[in-house]
């Protein structure tokens, strides 16, 4: 469903995508590792139309969407979280969620309505829906960035590093939520995280990215016991 | 519904001043209305869309000189009030492809640089009266009572329409979106919003609010320059209404409005001081008080905005 | 004819180190600090008056007055930042348009109270009259001063953001504020320099100004406009861009007013809009 084809891009000397291919199949759910500067979350800039390649081209759905706004793909059907989370403050929760309701997934009035309040339910926030989105603490924060992709009812999810900084129940908690929505509407995930205890339990693949490369794909235990794979951690165990 | 009922009573109270107060309480009050309805725009832009525009002049000018070569050629100048704004929004519509690809100061800057290029091309035209103005030609058939009472009719109206039309923008979907592009444009556009469509709309809507409100003074005045319509002056006071009386809120820029106006009726003896103390308010306020004195004190009168409950 | 061509565009491309070094300030502020500073035009016209209270009090020519105002206006930007834009920054995206806009405001109404409305002029003495001749074109040593004086700043700016451990602390800083503060960067002293720099090179450009035209309290305006339009023009947060897009808009004013004086300043905010669309990130870039 998603297809990047020979992806090139460069931030003066630094190197973030170097000729980088790569395809995910509906439904597949994808982890993402590597090393700090590796490209990994411009890689979901390029995918969500935030960042434009330098080269190369990106399809999702068969269609080339390279020349597509963030705010065309997503309608389209690929949904983003921010590694530091992005609310719109100065809006309650549930107005967060009504905005991608009813823009990203196009449903309008009482099914934008019903749909956000739904996916409040599925991500516990449903207490938390009357308040501002800048009176929330990270934890919350984190669970509006998911929900607010949520809301735009994506066919692929791209989740930057959604666990990070949480506590480990907390963690469990997030990873529950993801596969619950992932059951039932079967999206595709790509998911960036740094907490690999995170992802292993999820996804059915692992890529690993180095200087703007992916050096390792596969099963995850396969990727996380390659050479090439262990040397970009400098000996630490990512597990 | 209590709202309802009191804001028609208001209205209608207002609505009926030329036969109960007469032309003394007119006068001020086309003063306040046209600031009600220029700060309600200027909040439409920088409360709901994020775009604070120090060129909202452009259109005012735009909205006078459309309505003076309107009446030029025979058409009743009452009548050609909803006609400027239509051009001032049909002149929004090309300019903001250029403006609205800055944003934040930059978007200020070159809104102002817009101010100043057409204030020169109509300063540099003969056929608008060049530096020295044009005066309104066609209200020589009105009595000088009526006159004033149409205007001032036209002042309320203006001054209900905007109040009305941003509080339904602003409590629709399209208040949604704007809020979302304001607050975040990157996320909103990740969420499906369509940035530059829901900017631009913002845009024209005020700028063709606010060639209707040009139109008006210029009918007020009778006359109209280009050194004084197109200053940057009309920027700094809607600004400072907004500001003071609560950004992002419908009561706000009218509070806003009420205090500005107060102020200028109170203080404008005292020149220059009275404007250092304007910008001296709107900094503090930015700093310390961001969401105005309505939002601080007032409860809203006008909701906008999604509840559970 | 040909001469006519010829002079406009070298008394063009000196105007433009003019507006080049008004522009520095503002081009440096946004690339660091992300701060379009409203009031920097005001500034600049502070500058003028200042140098005219001192060389008349004083009794010296203007040029001596600059190391006393150069230091007091590199003080006066490290104070508005730490007092006003440090405030304004954290404020999310209005706020610094809005305080530095309230900053302007009560910058030109001060300078009324001040100094009345009437249009001022600073006495270059000798060197406001003298010229030399290159065969047929005749120009004035102040304004090849004031573009050497433009391309020495732009130059030093340029070798103290690249060859410099303070340079590289600023770019840093400009480049990711969080990793700045996690590598040890202490970023407010870092702009709060910024700011005082910047402030001071608005300041020299103002009295460069007021030696070569009238100022009276509201020309900051103006002033900010076309540093604004040299940014624009030569591309965000280049330091060289700016000077190429001073200087395309000095020669454009001077080329048009050869043509007709009247639309000299309409054809800059004319070019202006054209590279908005034709080349919106700008010529450098």
């Amino acid at each position: 469903m998603l297809e990047l084809d020979r992806i090139t891009k460069r931030f003066g000397r630094v190197t973030v995508a170097d000729s980088l291919s790569l395809a995910v199949r509906p439904g597949e759910a994808v982890g993402v590792v590597g090393p700090n500067g590796a490209g990994k979350t411009s890689l979901f800039g390029i995918i969500s139309g935030d960042l434009a390649p330098d080269a190369g081209e990106v399809r999702f759905d068969g269609r080339p969407v390279t020349r597509l706004d963030a705010s065309a793909r997503c309608r389209l059907g690929i949904g983003r979280t921010y590694q530091v989370p992005r609310p719109f403050e100065g809006m309650t929760v549930l107005e967060n969620l009504l905005v991608a309701a009813e823009q990203g997934a196009g449903a309008r009035g009482r099914a934008g309505l019903s749909l956000a309040i739904r996916v409040l339910a599925e991500t516990g926030l449903t207490e938390l829906a009357d308040r501002p989105a800048e009176r929330l603490g990270l934890l919350h924060r984190k669970r509006l960035e998911l929900a607010r992709a949520l809301s735009t009812r994506p066919k692929l999810l791209l989740l930057d590093e959604v666990a990070g900084g949480l506590t480990d129940p907390e963690v469990t908690e997030l990873v529950e939520i993801i596969a619950t929505a992932r059951a039932r509407d079967g999206l595709a995930v790509i998911w960036i995280e740094h907490v690999v205890r995170a992802l292993t339990g999820t996804v059915d693949r692992l890529l690993c990215l180095a200087a703007g490369r992916i050096i390792g794909d596969g099963r995850p235990e396969e990727v996380l016991a390659a050479p090439a794979v262990r040397e970009v951690f400098l000996g630490t165990d990512p597990r | 519904m209590t709202r309802v009922i009191a804001a028609t009573v208001l209205l209608l109270a207002l609505a009926a001043v030329p036969y109960t107060l007469g032309p003394v309480a007119e006068q001020p009050l086309i003063g306040l209305f046209s600031l009600v309805a220029l700060a309600t725009l200027w909040n439409l832009l920088a409360g709901f869309a994020g775009l604070t525009s120090f060129g909202q002049q452009a259109y005012l000018g735009i909205g006078a000189y459309a309505l003076y070569l309107l009446a030029a050629r025979g058409l009743d100048p009452f009548l050609g009030i909803p006609l400027a704004a239509l051009v001032a929004g049909a002149v929004a519509v090309p300019v903001s492809f250029p403006v609205l690809r800055l944003s934040g100061g930059h978007f200020a800057v070159a809104t102002w640089v817009l101010a100043e290029i057409f204030r020169l091309a109509v300063t540099l035209s003969p056929a608008l009266g060049g530096n020295t103005g044009v005066a309104l030609p066609g209200l020589g058939g009105y009595e000088p009572l009526v006159r004033q009472a149409v205007t001032y009719w036209w002042a309320l109206g203006l001054a209900a329409c905007s109040v009305l039309g941003v509080w339904l923008l602003a409590r629709g979907g399209f208040g949604l979106r704007a809020r979302a592009v304001q607050s975040d444009p990157v996320a909103a556009a990740s969420s499906g919003v369509r940035v530059d469509r829901t900017r631009r709309w913002a845009y024209c809507l005020a700028a063709s609010g606010t060639g209707a409100v040009g139109a008006l003074l210029f009918v007020y005045t009778l006359y109209v320059q280009p050194g004084s319509i197109f200053g940057v002056q009309y920027s700094v006071s809607m600004m400072f209404m907004v500001l003071i009386g609560g950004i992002g809120t419908i009561e706000g820029p009218v509070a806003g409005a009420l205090i500005f106006f107060g102020l200028q009726q109170a203080l404008s003896g005292y020149g220059p001081w009275y404007l250092v103390l304007l910008g001296a308010v709107a900094i503090a306020v930015t700093l310390f008080a961001p969401r105005g004195l309505w939002g601080r004190l007032g409860r809203p009168v006008f909701p906008i905005g999604y509840r559970l409950e | 004819m040909i001469m006519g061509l010829v002079t406009g565009i070298v008394q063009g491309v000196l105007l433009g180190g003019a507006y080049a070094l008004i522009a520095c300030g503002l081009s440096l502020a946004f690339g660091v600090m992300r701060l379009v500073n409203i009031a920097h035009g005001d500034l600049a016209v502070c500058g003028a008056y200042l140098a005219l209270v001192l060389a008349t009090g004083l009794g010296v020519p203007v040029a001596v007055t600059l190391p006393l105002i150069l230091p007091i206006a590199f003080a006066a930007g490290v104070l508005l930042q730490l007092v006003l834009f440090q405030r304004a920054l954290r404020g999310g995206v209005l706020a610094p348009v809005l305080v530095t806009f309230g900053l302007s405001v009560m910058i030109q109404n001060l300078l009324v109270t001040g100094a009345s409305a009437d249009p001022r002029s600073l006495d270059g003495g000798r060197l406001a009259m003298a010229g030399f001749t290159i065969g047929d074109l005749t120009l004035s040593w102040l304004r090849v001063i004031g573009f050497l004086l433009a391309v020495a700043v732009l130059g030093t700016l340029h070798l103290l953001l690249r060859r410099t451990a303070f340079g590289r602390r600023i770019r840093a800083t400009a480049d990711d504020l969080e990793t700045a503060r996690l590598v040890g960067i202490r970023v407010r002293p870092v702009f709060a320099c910024v700011a005082g720099i910047a402030v001071a090179t608005a300041v020299l450009a103002g009295v460069y100004i007021g030696l070569t035209a009238t100022f009276d309290p509201y020309a900051g305006g103006l002033t900010l406009i076309f540093a604004f339009e040299a940014v624009v023009v030569g591309g965000l947060g280049s330091l060289w861009g700016t000077l190429l897009g001073g200087i395309v808009l000095g020669v454009t004013q001077q080329l048009v007013g050869l043509w007709d004086v009247r639309f000299a300043v309409l054809a800059v905010h004319v070019l202006f809009f054209t590279v908005l669309v034709v080349r919106p990130r700008g010529l450098l870039s």
